[in-house]
């Protein structure tokens, strides 16, 4: 045990130190456009404030108008040397301070980033966990199959689809389906998560499945080919070891012997299905910017167009935090569960 | 080499590929536009095309045989009538647009069957002309006038063009009689464009674009951004992964942190987040591109190469003496580089996707005609919501087209190095 707590103080505090240094590249590649929007802000605030005195003669006006201004600039730390804004910043952002955002609104009107961002992440969680989740089956499912008929139709779809879907934009796959089911074929709706007015209950959740649908079903007829084929190849290796050929030879379907070779990649399958999980939080900006899917990508999208650098600052820290999260919980589950993996083995 | 050429994945990349360089070389003699290069952003360099026009091809009855853009010069001098007052200039356009019969005959029969007529634009150029003017036009030869298609005064614009709605055209020929008022300079060679509904091969987008002369254009962008990036990248990944793994130490752990930094970084969103903020350019995708891709490569060489570094042959060189620059260079690069050659096919497609990807979110470089620009114009001007499927399907195509045929090049060259994989 006491081992085990070891090497897991290891690799968070490994995953800690990343996630930071990560946020520093960010602050230093935004500490340009990130001070300019401070100062934005601050012209905002020094506004409102001098609002309220009114009658002021001009000199005393411009007195209190610099004053203000100057204790503004020194709360937000732009009085100081570039290093000290850019290590202020990095911790601002590491921590969840994003302030507030320029131009982009949640649903409820608030400007808080991490009111914005926090919203935007169930529906990313739902689209993707769901895509995940059903490309990892579905491809296992045709990969077992493909690999138990060699040179079969499926086999060959499994073998040359991978190819074709893999020079294929899905978010330009992404517009061709919208404009067939969606404006040709009015099946599905364009855009957004729920009709407008949105319905209650179970209507309510039928109507998010609906507009959940195109992007879904896009999404996994491209995606289920890479991990068919994966799973394809894996159980040809193992097509020929002693324990399948004692199989067949006891008598066993050659349909039922296919799942009995699957059960023996069962790690990989694993590292493969938590993988694409863990990729899923991540959304992905340009498809849910064609759907309209009010996800994390579909908010990096609106914030792109809007050059909204404290939005993009938040977003990009998230998912970070999140990849970083749940990749050091991936490796800590493999020291769990195989002793055999050590600490500084490849990942 | 001679193994990769028999196989037949192989040989189908390799002819797409030709057929895509031989395009990307003599494309730009080929297209209709051929200032399109320069002048893409250019609006008049496109203004007699008709906008968001399907192919040509699309016509046919099910849409009222919509006539195609075509341009007509005049044919010979224009007819002259002097009067006291000014003089009349009349010119013959023969349209070869295959209508039955020609002048009178045809407008007083109508219509051909099949054909009736369809509103169209048509624009007058008259270089030179100036002012205004007073204009007839009809159907038919100078010399054997028929229906009359528009009769009024205009204002010639100051490039000497004018811009008319006529009720449509069933003949093989018109006239357009201008009158000219004592004093007005004569105009020269007058042409006509009749903008048409249909337009090239692949029609027009809402800018009056010529989609299939885009599409051609894009070629060389996508093939030398490809190319390039793909092959410093697994070069550089080919070099540091070897090098890490051989030499160790203090450069092989740092070279393996920062892969770690780079290959945990969000790819995408940093690419598009930097492209937003400063200018971008191709180039300047193409060396973000480098700093993040090498990575791809960068892991599987190091395992390769840690096995490679302790395989007999090489414990049999130290021993014989040689140099870590020797074996390194002699004996782990080599055998890694027929891998390498895979990789840089593999990853070509992926690139080609990420530019157009930065491309569709308008992050593009505007000095070129990217098929990701084509695409964004698409979408940010309405062509998934209107159905113009020509002006989306083609860019789409030809990146997967692109990346098919790498990728077959890759699967090729692939089975070469792993032989383990010829079963499948």
């Amino acid at each position: 045990m006491a081992p085990f707590a070891g090497l897991a103080s290891r690799r968070v505090a490994h995953g800690v130190a990343m996630y930071l240094l990560m946020c520093l590249a960010y602050s230093v590649v935004f500490n340009g456009v990130a001070d300019g929007a401070l100062r934005a802000r601050i012209d905002d605030e020094v506004a409102l404030a001098l609002r309220q005195s009114t009658n002021l003669g001009p000199s005393d006006y411009a007195n209190l108008r610099a004053a203000i201004t100057e204790a503004k600039t020194r709360q937000y730390r732009l009085d100081e040397p570039l290093p000290s804004r850019i290590f202020w910043r990095t911790l601002d952002v590491a921590t969840f301070h994003f302030g507030r955002s320029q131009s982009v609104v949640s649903a409820t009107g608030d400007r808080e980033v991490l009111a914005i961002v926090l919203q935007a992440l169930p529906n990313t969680l739902a689209l993707f966990g769901t895509e995940a989740l059903l490309v990892m089956f579905l491809g296992g499912l045709v990969g077992i199959r493909a690999a138990s008929k060699r040179n079969g139709p499926l086999d060959r779809a499994a073998s040359v689809l991978p190819m074709v879907f893999n020079g294929l934009p899905t978010w330009w796959v992404g517009m061709i389906a919208l404009m067939l089911f969606s404006y040709v074929l009015p099946i599905f709706p364009s855009g957004g998560v729920h009709a407008n007015p949105a319905p209650r209950g179970w209507a309510g959740a039928i109507d998010y499945l609906h507009h959940m649908a195109l992007p879904l079903l896009t999404l996994v007829s491209l995606n289920l080919w890479n991990p068919a084929w994966l799973v394809r190849n894996l159980i040809g290796d193992i097509w020929h070891s002693d324990f399948v050929r004692f199989a067949r030879a006891k008598g066993l379907p050659e349909s039922r012997l296919a799942f009995h070779v699957a059960a023996a990649i069962r790690p990989a399958l694993a590292t493969m299905i938590l993988l694409g999980l863990l990729q899923s939080l991540s959304g992905n900006i340009l498809v849910e910017g064609i759907f309209g899917w009010p996800g994390l990508g579909g908010l990096y999208f609106a914030a792109v167009q809007q050059s909204d650098v404290p939005v993009l600052m938040g977003v990009l820290s998230l998912q970070t935090a999140l990849n970083l999260a749940g990749l050091v919980a991936l490796d800590l589950a493999y020291d769990w569960l195989d002793p055999r993996i050590r600490f500084g083995g490849s990942a | 080499m001679k193994d990769f050429l028999e196989s037949r994945s192989a040989r189908a990349g390799l002819t797409i590929l030709a057929l895509i360089g031989f395009l990307a070389l003599f494309g730009p003699l080929i297209v209709p536009w051929p200032e399109a290069s320069t002048r893409w952003r250019d609006i008049s360099y496109w203004e007699d095309s008709p906008a968001g026009a399907p192919p040509m091809w699309t016509n046919g009855p099910w849409n009222g045989w919509d006539a195609p853009a075509s341009r007509h010069v005049a044919a010979g001098a224009p007819l002259l009538r002097e009067g006291s007052s000014g003089r009349l200039l009349t010119w013959t356009f023969a349209l070869d647009r295959g209508a039955a019969g020609d002048g009178a005959a045809a407008a007083s029969a109508g219509a051909p069957e099949g054909r009736p007529p369809v509103p169209e634009d048509l624009v007058l150029r008259l270089p030179g002309g100036r002012g205004r003017v007073f204009l007839l036009v009809r159907e038919g030869r100078a010399d054997a006038p028929g229906r009359e298609l528009f009769r009024g005064e205009r204002d010639l614009v100051p490039d000497g063009s004018l811009r008319l709605a006529l009720p449509g055209v069933t003949a093989s020929a018109i006239s357009a009689t201008l009158y000219l008022a004592t004093g007005l300079s004569r105009p020269g060679d007058a042409t006509v464009f009749i903008v048409g509904k249909t337009a090239g091969l692949l029609g027009t987008d809402a800018d009056k674009r010529d989609v299939f002369t885009g599409l051609v254009l894009g070629i060389r962008w996508a093939l030398l951004l490809g190319v390039i990036v793909s092959f410093l990248t697994v070069l550089s990944g080919l070099l540091l992964g070897t090098f890490a793994a051989c030499y160790g130490g203090i450069f092989g752990s740092i070279t393996n942190r920062v892969y770690e930094f780079f290959s945990m970084m969000p790819l995408l969103p940093f690419l598009v987040a930097v492209s937003a903020i400063h200018k971008p350019s191709l180039w300047s995708f193409a060396g973000l591109a480098l700093l993040f891709y090498w990575t791809r490569t960068f892991k599987t060489v190091y395992a390769r190469a840690l096995q490679i570094k302790s395989e007999g042959h090489i414990e049999a060189a130290v021993l014989v003496g040689a140099g870590r620059w020797w074996r390194v260079t002699r004996h782990v690069l080599p055998e890694l580089l027929p891998y390498a050659f895979a990789m840089m096919a593999m990853s070509v497609p992926g690139i080609i996707i990420a530019e157009a990807g930065v491309s569709l979110l308008g992050l593009g470089d505007s000095n070129t005609v990217t098929w990701g620009q084509m695409l964004h114009d698409a979408l940010v001007q309405g062509a998934v919501i209107n159905g113009m499927w020509w002006w989306i399907l083609p860019p789409g195509l030809a990146i997967a087209l692109m990346g098919l045929s790498f990728a077959l090049v890759g699967r090729g060259l692939d089975k070469v190095v792993n032989p383990r994989m010829k079963g499948y």
